[in-house]
């Protein structure tokens, strides 16, 4: 579905992705874990050019571009199949939730209103919040923001979905019905690549981990593998860290 | 000496408000053009980085750096001189214009103020759900960026208001003009003044309170 290959990105002097080979199946679920300033949100940034890279190339369902150079017609063609939730959510504050929803369907994808409300009221019944559908979203707690921040995203049916960090902003009590929503669309069997610090939710929703450090990849593989005796000692300082806080 | 006279006051006062639909007809479309120019180059400043990018600037610091009367003289006697062609507007025409030029310089650095203090996630989360980036200034940031600019647009209109004063100096019969007329007739320079100072007054107290009332409306929107 996507591949990029040899992906480099620096900020200044500061070499932040040093070419990464990342490979997505349809369908497939992939989180990215990884101490805090490996390049994790920056690599996926990469995968709809909210981060241009200086070096890559992107094969994106079929068709490959050069990603330095990628036209301005190829990245709006590339972010139209692709859907994003942030961390800090990113809520349009000036339109109501469902308008948050829908606008993509209006403007970018050529809903007719009525088509567009219908499909939006969906996804917000989808989420559990088909109530707030008029509400504007600072009306609303960070595990409602977050579950719109993914309706949003989803509404076009993407054939990627790109999730950073989406519980990590929120308040312990408020990441249990985000990360139920999530394993929820994983039924709809879009790609997936969730940048995670949930290593239990990363086991269980994911087809194969990726462990990013110092803007590289440094071990990929199934749960078991990846959380087993066996794995890279690197891996296991990083990842024993976070199962103590579930024992 | 004369005795100030009340009387005089308050019929003057009555006798300009004649003027009061000029002076806010220049004023209101002054500012109309100064929100559209302004807002224009602002916009592009914000999605382009050239040329010409450094060349707005120096607009915006030039008509933003001279005092108003200036640019009045200067466009509306001075350039005719060198291009015929502008000589060819009547002085509402030139004070429109003129005043309009001068205001979209004010308009455009408060946008540009207010696009910066948007988050750029605002930005990134349009970009992610495909909008193209001019629509994600139409849709997303300019709505914000106008709300946060609200208070500042207000008051540079109350400031437009005020500036239309200098106006009749290209011989437009605004509130100042017919007041200099009538002061001019009756030598009550002292109650005609008055007056005239009266009324940009109250129409300054109206505009802010309105000001006031939408800034208002907006904050307890953003909370
Ligand atoms: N826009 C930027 N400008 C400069 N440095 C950046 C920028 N974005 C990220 N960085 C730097 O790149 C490194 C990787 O950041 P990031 O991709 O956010 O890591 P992670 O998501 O794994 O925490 C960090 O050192 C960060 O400070
Ligand atoms: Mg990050």
């Amino acid at each position: 579905m996507l591949k990029v290959k040899n992906i480099q990105k620096r900020f200044g002097e500061l070499e932040v992705i040093k070419g990464v080979d990342f490979e997505i199946a349809p369908g497939e679920v992939v989180a990215i874990i990884g101490p805090s300033g490996s390049g994790k949100s920056t690599l996926v940034k990469t995968f709809n050019f909210l981060v241009k890279p200086d070096m890559g190339t992107m094969t994106f369902d079929g068709a490959t571009v050069d990603m330095h150079h990628a036209h301005t017609r190829e990245i709006d063609g590339i972010r139209k199949q692709t859907g994003m939730v942030f961390q800090n959510f990113g809520l349009f504050p000036h339109l109501s939730v469902l308008e948050n929803v829908i606008l993509s369907l209006k403007k970018v994808h050529q809903f007719s209103e009525a088509d567009a409300k219908a499909r939006g009221l969906e996804l917000l019944a989808r989420v559990g919040l088909l109530e707030k559908a008029n509400a504007a979203p600072r009306t609303l707690s960070g595990g409602q923001q977050q579950r719109v921040g993914i309706a949003r995203a989803i509404a076009s049916r993407p054939k990627l979905l790109i999730l950073d960090e989406p519980t990590s902003a929120l308040d312990p009590e408020l990441v249990g019905e985000v990360l139920a929503v999530i394993k929820e669309i994983k039924n709809d069997h879009m790609s997936m690549v969730v940048v995670t610090h949930e290593m239990r939710f990363a086991k269980e929703v994911a087809d194969r981990i990726i462990f990013m450090d110092h803007g590289q990849i440094v071990a990929s593989g199934s749960p078991e593998e990846m959380f087993s005796e066996n794995a890279p000692p690197r891996l296991k300082q990083f990842t024993s860290s976070f199962v103590m806080n579930y024992s | 000496m004369n005795r100030f006279d009340l009387g005089i006051l308050i019929s003057s006062f009555f006798e300009l408000a004649k003027a009061l639909p000029l002076t806010l007809s220049v004023g209101i479309l002054a500012m109309l053009i100064g929100l559209i120019l302004g807002t224009s180059i602002s916009v592009y400043r914000y999605l382009y980085n050239g040329p010409l990018n450094k060349m707005l600037a120096g607009y915006i610091s030039f008509f933003r750096g001279t005092p108003l009367m200036i640019q009045l003289f200067l466009f509306f006697f001075g350039l005719p001189q060198i291009m015929p062609l502008f000589g060819r507007m009547n002085a509402f025409q030139a004070s429109v214009l003129i005043m309009g030029i001068n205001a979209s310089a004010y308009v455009a650095e408060s946008i540009r103020a207010a696009l910066s203090s948007i988050d750029s996630l605002q930005h990134d989360a349009g970009l992610s759900i495909g909008l193209n980036r001019y629509q994600s200034m139409w849709y997303i940031l300019l709505p914000q960026a106008m709300r946060v600019a609200l208070p500042t647009l207000g008051n540079t209109f109350i400031g437009v208001i005020q500036g239309t004063s200098l106006t009749f100096m290209l011989g437009l019969n605004d509130l100042m003009g017919l007041a200099k007329m009538r002061a001019a007739s009756n030598y009550r320079f002292f109650e005609v003044y008055l007056a005239v100072g009266l009324m940009y007054w109250l129409i300054t107290i109206l505009l802010s309170k309105l000001n006031d009332r939408m800034a208002q409306k907006l904050k307890g929107e953003a909370n």
